[in-house]
């Protein structure tokens, strides 16, 4: 037998054809068509039914249980609840949560949206105490968080929470705030205010943060040091590039410092030297080639920016840059 | 290698390259692109093998459990996705999990999918024969979008399925998710 027979012949999915004699219409692409036997949803194989019910989020497939015994058995087996997909509204409730303790050995997966939930302060614990109560199922295998708006300290508390090693914790079209804490000093904050300043936007990116990063012997300085490094990392991953309006203030105050602390302003190959290395480290290699002292940064990245306020500050504060001009 | 084609009518897609041809199960014999072909992963494993094997060049591949009318529509879709699609890499599971739950069906897979109910499942188990992933989760989702929509009833009636629950047995499932019960069907979600 011709191995391609062989091949094609295991995937016979044995459905059940019966006819009802109807002729279907055919909207969109089709022209009128004989009658052909119908097949029906309750004819379709097991696998195609778990086909489908992968698709279906939880509370969807709770519905779903109700319809008869086959679709209650396949909707309350443990692979069916291997991934669950959860809005944030649905874990205002209760009994849901109750629901899924119950079941949570067998979940694997989690996908959780939020919608972008605004003014709710308890949506960010909801999250937290969501995600823990997963933390010892030894299967799990990641957590996804969608579409939510996130202050970093929760998601440090999370991050420090004891998840199975194997556990993922991927981020996407999140928005991120409170992380100017983990790119400037504290003293700076006066300093930053400007549009958008302190959030990050994860768009369509997804971004791994490190879990169980709760260090035994580390101080709580150093843990957070340690998270603000993986802050910064997504932070550069998916800051976009500057606009006009963050371009001309940054240039207005860089300027300032410049002349507060009585710099040249325009010259400084060593000036220029410093920058473009922080560029080098920051962007990408297309930025390379920016006349830095002439300030045409168009083109970089929130994050760069900071970081390139930070060393002018911590330079022209310890005399440094003076000294080598 | 199968000659189906002797006895079938022969319908040609006029396209420059390599030509695979298949026959559907009435013995409907189509000819194919090379790379509208290969979007079946079926069908790309036994052109390797065949590859293998010097297969000729005559060969017919048999889809046996995919009909003409179905075969046509797969068709539309493989052609039309063959010249929109970039190719993509294989999906990690998270990016899947979340294609799966986030991801609107686009406009134009949603007017090729806007057919009777029946068809879709003939199109979704055919594209799983076939191993057409993209095409088998849109119809998953788009069936799955339409129970979602619905009550317990109207789904017991749309396809006449029989409430087979002993009293107790339903009460015991109507007290498990009893939270859901308040929840209105999702017009039109995702979700």
């Amino acid at each position: 037998m011709p191995r391609y027979k062989r091949k094609l012949s295991k995937m016979d999915h044995s459905t059940h054809l019966h006819s009802t004699g109807e002729a279907q219409p055919e909207p969109g692409q089709g022209r009128p068509e004989p009658s052909h036997p119908k097949l029906h949803f309750h004819d379709v194989h097991d696998i195609a039914l778990d086909l489908v019910f992968k698709h279906v989020s939880l509370p969807s497939a709770c519905v779903l249980r109700r319809v008869c015994k086959r679709w209650n058995d396949h909707l309350d087996a443990p692979f069916q609840l291997c991934t669950l997909a959860l809005l944030n509204k649905d874990l205002l409730r209760e009994d849901l949560r109750e629901y899924i303790k119950e079941r949570r050995n067998f979940v694997r997966n989690i996908l959780y949206y939020g919608k972008y939930v605004f003014g709710q302060e308890d949506a960010n614990t909801r999250l937290y105490q969501f995600c823990c109560m997963f933390q010892n199922v030894s299967d799990m295998q990641r957590i996804v968080l969608s579409e939510h708006n996130i202050s970093s300290s929760m998601l440090r508390k999370l991050t420090e929470k004891t998840f199975p090693k194997q556990c993922r914790l991927f981020l996407t079209k999140l928005l991120v705030s409170d992380v100017d804490r983990y790119l400037i000093p504290e003293s700076w904050y006066s300093l930053t205010i400007e549009r958008r300043s302190g959030s990050t936007r994860i768009g369509n990116l997804l971004v791994e943060i490190d879990m169980n990063v709760n260090v035994e012997g580390k101080t709580e300085q150093e843990k957070e040091v340690m998270f603000g490094r993986q802050v910064q990392r997504m932070a550069h991953a998916c800051a976009t590039p500057m606009d006009e309006y963050e371009i001309c203030a940054l240039k207005t105050r860089l300027n300032r410092m410049v002349f507060v602390h009585n710099v040249p302003g325009s010259s400084g190959a060593w000036l220029e030297q410093v920058l473009k290395d922080i560029l080098k480290q920051h962007e990408g290699p297309e930025f390379l080639f920016v006349n830095v002292v002439q300030l045409e940064l168009g083109g970089l990245r929130p994050l760069t920016v900071r970081l390139v306020e930070r060393l002018l500050m911590e330079i022209m504060s310890s005399g440094v840059l003076n000294n080598n001009l | 290698m199968s000659t189906a084609a002797s006895s079938s009518t022969s319908e040609t897609i006029a396209e420059p390259g390599l030509k695979i041809k298949v026959s559907t199960k009435e013995g409907e014999v189509f000819e194919l692109d090379e790379k509208v072909a290969k979007m079946s992963q079926v069908i790309r494993g036994i052109l390797e093998d065949l590859g293998e094997q010097n297969g000729g060049d005559d060969s017919v591949l048999p889809l046996t459990q995919v009909e003409t009318r179905i075969f046509r529509k797969i068709l539309v879709w493989l052609k039309y996705h063959a010249g929109h699609d970039k190719e993509e890499a294989p999906k990690a599971e998270e990016d899947e999990i979340i294609a799966r739950f986030c991801e609107e069906i686009p406009e134009w897979d949603q007017k090729f999918l806007n057919v009777d109910q029946a068809v879709i499942l003939e199109i979704m188990l055919a594209a799983d024969y076939l191993d057409i992933k993209k095409l088998r989760g849109l119809c998953c989702k788009t069936v799955a979008n339409i129970l979602k929509t619905k009550t317990v009833e109207q789904i017991r009636e749309m396809y006449g399925i029989e409430n087979d629950f002993t009293p107790e047995e339903e009460e015991e499932i109507r007290k498990q998710t009893a939270w859901c019960e308040d929840e209105p069907p999702r017009q039109g979600s995702n979700h």
